[in-house]
């Protein structure tokens, strides 16, 4: 068995060693410059869901009051009460490649203006358990432009839950973007949380802090964040897997079709004005979700055969848990509907209705 | 923008829920599970003296 060392200049070598089986094995280098992995090189390596910005459930445009909202799929905001804020899922044409190396299909559009200037607005993520790199040195890549040349800060910050020790948060880096896209890479060691308290929806959260009292509009995709000392090429996961991954925190059905009604769940009605559902969750979720609605007027019950009475309340019942929930209902009274009957609830109006399970950090 | 909050119970007359409400309007139904962050909204706004609308 041969191999081969390579030894630097003043300190360090590699050694590249033949397999001990007979045979003639290639080891095949990028045509362009780039890294070879060598640790934490196996799949999901990046901490970031939907760092490609692929995944939007709650909708493609957010331009109502963002302060601590999320729009698209894990990507929260903090608009600190702009006077004008949007959030846009934006689409590139084919041809990317030459920019990014690779095709993408989407970023992140943010614009503010006129913030209050005391703390400035950001984008930011939640990763999952302050646990998940604490102690380590991470790096964060991401590919980032403006509509003019501005100054941003990438702050980290540990969030220990409630119940838990207080924050520590602190800057990383400043970043001067352009208006042309860029790849910016930074790299920083977590403190550690030895001695600290871990409460409940512990997470360490990296913010993206626009310029105070200025104007802008902030792009970016392609958000890596690994347990390494440089900066990998960005993982490209399947769109299925993102988006399991993106469901168990927020789950959204909806109907979008001007012809078809969203059926919800199926469901049992027990008195001619109230009834309870069950909602099997596609995959189990970070917590029990908190459920919002574009209006409870958008759904109804319906009695298959019978017809269709719109909800005049719904809430979410006792006994869910992180894979199912039970939904109660009520509704116009209708003497169709009674004792064991079996319904489903399903959209009002073809074509509108949203329907969000949230267990957002 | 008023924020409250009103229990919301089963069909069996337990305690399932709370009704988050801006100004009167349904925002969300929020689970009693220390997980989940809008809960521990709720608590905060509680732990500041407020008091929660009863179930009907």
């Amino acid at each position: 068995m041969a191999s081969i060392k390579l030894k630097g200049d003043t300190s360090g070598e590699v050694t590249i060693q033949a397999p001990s089986v007979a045979g003639t094995t290639t080891l095949n280098l990028p045509a362009t410059s780039s890294t070879l992995a060598t640790q934490n090189a196996l799949g999901v390596r990046n901490l970031i869901i939907n760092g490609d910005m692929r995944i939007s459930q709650r909708g493609t445009s957010f331009t109502s009051n963002l302060e601590n909202t999320y729009t698209l799929d894990r990507w929260k905001i903090h608009d600190r009460l702009c006077t004008s804020r949007s959030v846009t899922q934006e689409s590139f044409s084919t041809g990317s490649v030459s920019t990014f190396g690779k095709e993408v299909s989407n970023y992140l559009r943010a614009t503010f203006s006129n913030d209050s200037g005391a703390t400035p607005p950001f984008v930011m993520h939640a990763i999952e358990d302050v646990k998940s790199v604490a102690g380590e040195t991470v790096t964060i890549s991401f590919w980032a432009k403006a509509d003019s040349a501005q100054d941003i800060e990438l702050h980290y910050s540990q969030q220990f839950g409630g119940g838990g020790s207080s924050e520590v948060t602190a800057i990383i880096d400043t970043f001067t973007l352009t208006t042309s896209w860029a790849k910016y890479t930074t790299t920083v060691t977590i403190p550690s949380i030895s001695g600290k308290t871990v409460g409940t929806s512990s997470n360490l959260r990296i913010d993206w802090r626009m310029p105070a009292n200025t104007a802008i509009t902030y792009d970016m995709t392609l958000v890596q964040l690994e347990a390494n000392t440089t900066a990998t090429p960005f993982e490209n996961r399947p769109y299925d897997m993102e988006l399991e991954r993106c469901k168990r925190y927020c789950y959204v059905l909806e109907s979008t079709s001007v012809t078809g009604r969203q059926t919800i769940c199926s469901a049992c009605s027990h008195a001619t004005t109230a009834g309870i559902g069950f909602l099997q969750l596609p995959v189990e979720m970070r917590a029990l979700p908190s459920l919002s609605l574009s209006a409870v007027g958008d759904w109804a019950v319906h009695l298959p055969g019978v017809n269709r009475s719109q909800l005049t309340a719904l809430a979410l019942g006792a006994n869910g848990d992180q894979k199912s929930l039970y939904i109660t209902f009520s509704h116009a009274t209708h003497t169709s509907y009674g004792s064991a009957k079996y319904v489903f609830i399903d959209t009002w109006i073809s074509g509108t209705g949203q329907f969000i399970l949230s267990a957002e950090l | 923008m008023t924020i409250t909050y009103k229990k919301v119970n089963d069909w069996e007359g337990n305690w399932a829920s709370i009704t988050k409400k801006e100004d009167g309007n349904f925002v969300m139904s929020i689970p009693l599970c220390n997980d989940n962050t809008d809960y521990q909204e709720y608590l905060e706004w509680v732990a500041k003296g407020n008091t929660p609308e009863e179930a009907e």
